[in-house]
C-alpha cells in the first residue's frame, strides 16, 4: 500500500526513534529518498533521538578485548585500506608551458604530506559548507572511503585555497576553502595536467563550492586559473592554486 | 595512543579507522562505548546482551567506517542509533519468541527513567534530562516508552491507553519540541 504524503510525514518522528514497524519503515526510507522536505525534517530527529541515548556510564571490562578479538587485522585479512598518503613534491617542468606566471605558482606547488592532525580543519571546515547535498555526500564517503587521498592546492603564496579528494576509483572532488568570488565576467576553471598538456576539466563559475570530476591515468597534476566566463580551450592567464596527483 | 588521535574529531578518527588504525577505533571507544552500552542496556535491561550490541557497534564500525556520514550527525549519534535500532531487532524477536508480549510490556514500559543513574558526563545528562523534563508529559511518556521501551507507536499506543494517531503526533512534536530545549540549553544533536 502506498501511503500519502501526510501518513508518511506524521510517522517520521516514530520512524526516528525506531518506533514503526518494518513496512512502515520501508515506506518511509522509499518516501524520504524523494521528498527533500521530509528528508530534511527526518534529519532532525535523527540528530536529535540520539540525545535521549546519551547516559554516559563505562564499558564494561573486558569489552575493548572482546572488540579487538573480533576485528581483522591488516596482515591477517590481506585485505588493504590504504591511506591519505604522504607524498612528495613532484617534476615541475611541464608546467612551463604556462609561462612565466605559471612557473612562478609552479614553484610553490607541494603536494602536502597529509598527516591525520592536519587534515581535522579541513574534515571540519567541510561539515560546515552549505553545498549542494548530493555531492558533498559523495565527497563526505570519498573521504570515508579506503584508498583515497586528498591534495591540496596551493598558491604561490602559500595558502591553499582549494583542495581535491581523489576516491580510489578515480572519482574527484574539488573543494573550495577559501577562493575569493570572481568579478563579473571571469570564471575559475579546472585544469589536469595530462602527459604534458593542460586538459580542461571544466568551468566552475566566479564562486565555486564544490566540484566533481575524474581523475584520468595520465594526469599529473590539477591547476585552477581564472578565465573569461565560458572558459578557454587552453589556459592563458596565471595559473591560482596547483597540486600534484599521484599514483596516476 | 597518540596524542593527535586524541584530539582529532570523530571524523579524522573514521578516516583513520578506515586505514585499519586500531589506535583510532580504541579512541571511538574510549569515548563512545560507555554510551553505547548504557542505551543498549537502557533498552534490553540485560547486561550480557548490551554488551554483545556494544560490541557489534565497534567491530561493524571497523568493518565498514563509510557507513557514517559526518553531513548527518556526529560519530555518537550514528553509533546510539546502531546500538539502539540493534537492541529494538533483538527485543523485539524476543518477545515475539516469548509470546508474552504483552505481559512483557506491562511490566517493562518504563514511564520514567533514572539518568542519573550511570552518569558519565554530567553536564550533558543534566542538561538531556532537563530537556526531557519539560516536556509535557503525555509527549514525554510517548517518547520515552518507545525509545527505552523499544514498542512501536502502536504498541505505545495500547500502552498508554490512547489512538495511534495521537501518539505519533505526540512524538513527532515531543522530538521537535526536544530539539528546541536542547538547542536553548546549548546542546545540539550533531554536537552530542
Amino acid at each position: 500500500m502506498t501511503e500519502s504524503h501526510d501518513e508518511i510525514t506524521s510517522l517520521l518522528g516514530a520512524y526516528a526513534l525506531d518506533a514503526v514497524e518494518v513496512e512502515e519503515a520501508t515506506q518511509v526510507e522509499l518516501h524520504v529518498g524523494q521528498c527533500p522536505r521530509c528528508n530534511a525534517e527526518l534529519l532532525e530527529y535523527q540528530t536529535t533521538a540520539p540525545m535521549l541515548g546519551s547516559l554516559g556510564g563505562e564499558a564494561p571490562d573486558g569489552l575493548w578485548e572482546a572488540v579487538l578479538a573480533s576485528i581483522d587485522q591488516p596482515s591477517s585479512s590481506g585485505m588493504q585500506r590504504s591511506v591519505l598518503r604522504a607524498t612528495r613534491p613532484t617534476s615541475r617542468r611541464r608546467l612551463y608551458a604556462f609561462g612565466a606566471a605559471a612557473v612562478a605558482v609552479a614553484a610553490a606547488v607541494v603536494l602536502l604530506a597529509v598527516s591525520v592532525a592536519g587534515l581535522e580543519g579541513r574534515v571540519n571546515h567541510l561539515q560546515g559548507e552549505s553545498v549542494a547535498q548530493a555531492l558533498r555526500r559523495a565527497e563526505s564517503s570519498a573521504l570515508a572511503r579506503p584508498g583515497h587521498t586528498v591534495v591540496y592546492l596551493r598558491a604561490a603564496t602559500g595558502a591553499t585555497p582549494a583542495h581535491v579528494v581523489v576516491a580510489n576509483n578515480g572519482s574527484a572532488y574539488l573543494v573550495n576553502d577559501s577562493l575569493p568570488k570572481l568579478s563579473a565576467g571571469r570564471t575559475y576553471q579546472l585544469w589536469a595536467l595530462s602527459r604534458g598538456t593542460p586538459v580542461s576539466l571544466g568551468v566552475l563559475g566566479r564562486e565555486p563550492t564544490l566540484t566533481s570530476f575524474e581523475v584520468q591515468r595520465g594526469m599529473t597534476m590539477v591547476m585552477l586559473t581564472a578565465e573569461p566566463s565560458g572558459g578557454v580551450p587552453q589556459p592563458d592567464s596565471p595559473v591560482i592554486a596547483s597540486g600534484a596527483l599521484t599514483n596516476t | 595512543m597518540p596524542a593527535d588521535l586524541r584530539n582529532a574529531s570523530d571524523t579524522i578518527l573514521v578516516l583513520a579507522i578506515g586505514r585499519w588504525n586500531q589506535d583510532a577505533l580504541a579512541e571511538a571507544f574510549r569515548r563512545h562505548a560507555g554510551s553505547v552500552f548504557a542505551v543498549a542496556k537502557q533498552v534490553l535491561r540485560d547486561e550480557g546482551a548490551a554488551r554483545e550490541v556494544a560490541h557489534d557497534a565497534f567491530v561493524w564500525l571497523w568493518h565498514e567506517p563509510d557507513r557514517f556520514d559526518p553531513a548527518r550527525g556526529s560519530l555518537r549519534a550514528f553509533l546510539l542509533n546502531f546500538a539502539h535500532s540493534r537492541a529494538i531487532d533483538r527485543l523485539r524477536s524476543d518477545r515475539r519468541r516469548t509470546k508474552r508480549e504483552e505481559e512483557e510490556a506491562r511490566a517493562a514500559a518504563p514511564m520514567t527513567y533514572d539518568l542519573e543513574r550511570e552518569v558519565w558526563d554530567l553536564t550533558l545528562v543534566t542538561k538531556v534530562r532537563s530537556a526531557v523534563d519539560e516536556l509535557p508529559d503525555d509527549e514525554r511518556k510517548a517518547i520515552e516508552c518507545a525509545y527505552f521501551g523499544g514498542y512501536t507507536y502502536r504498541e505505545t499506543a495500547t500502552l498508554l491507553g490512547q489512538p495511534e494517531g495521537t501518539v505519533k503526533s505526540r512524538i513527532r512534536s515531543g522530538l521537535r519540541r526536544l530539539q528546541t530545549n536542547l538547542t536553548a540549553a546549548g546542546l545540539q544533536g550533531v554536537e552530542l
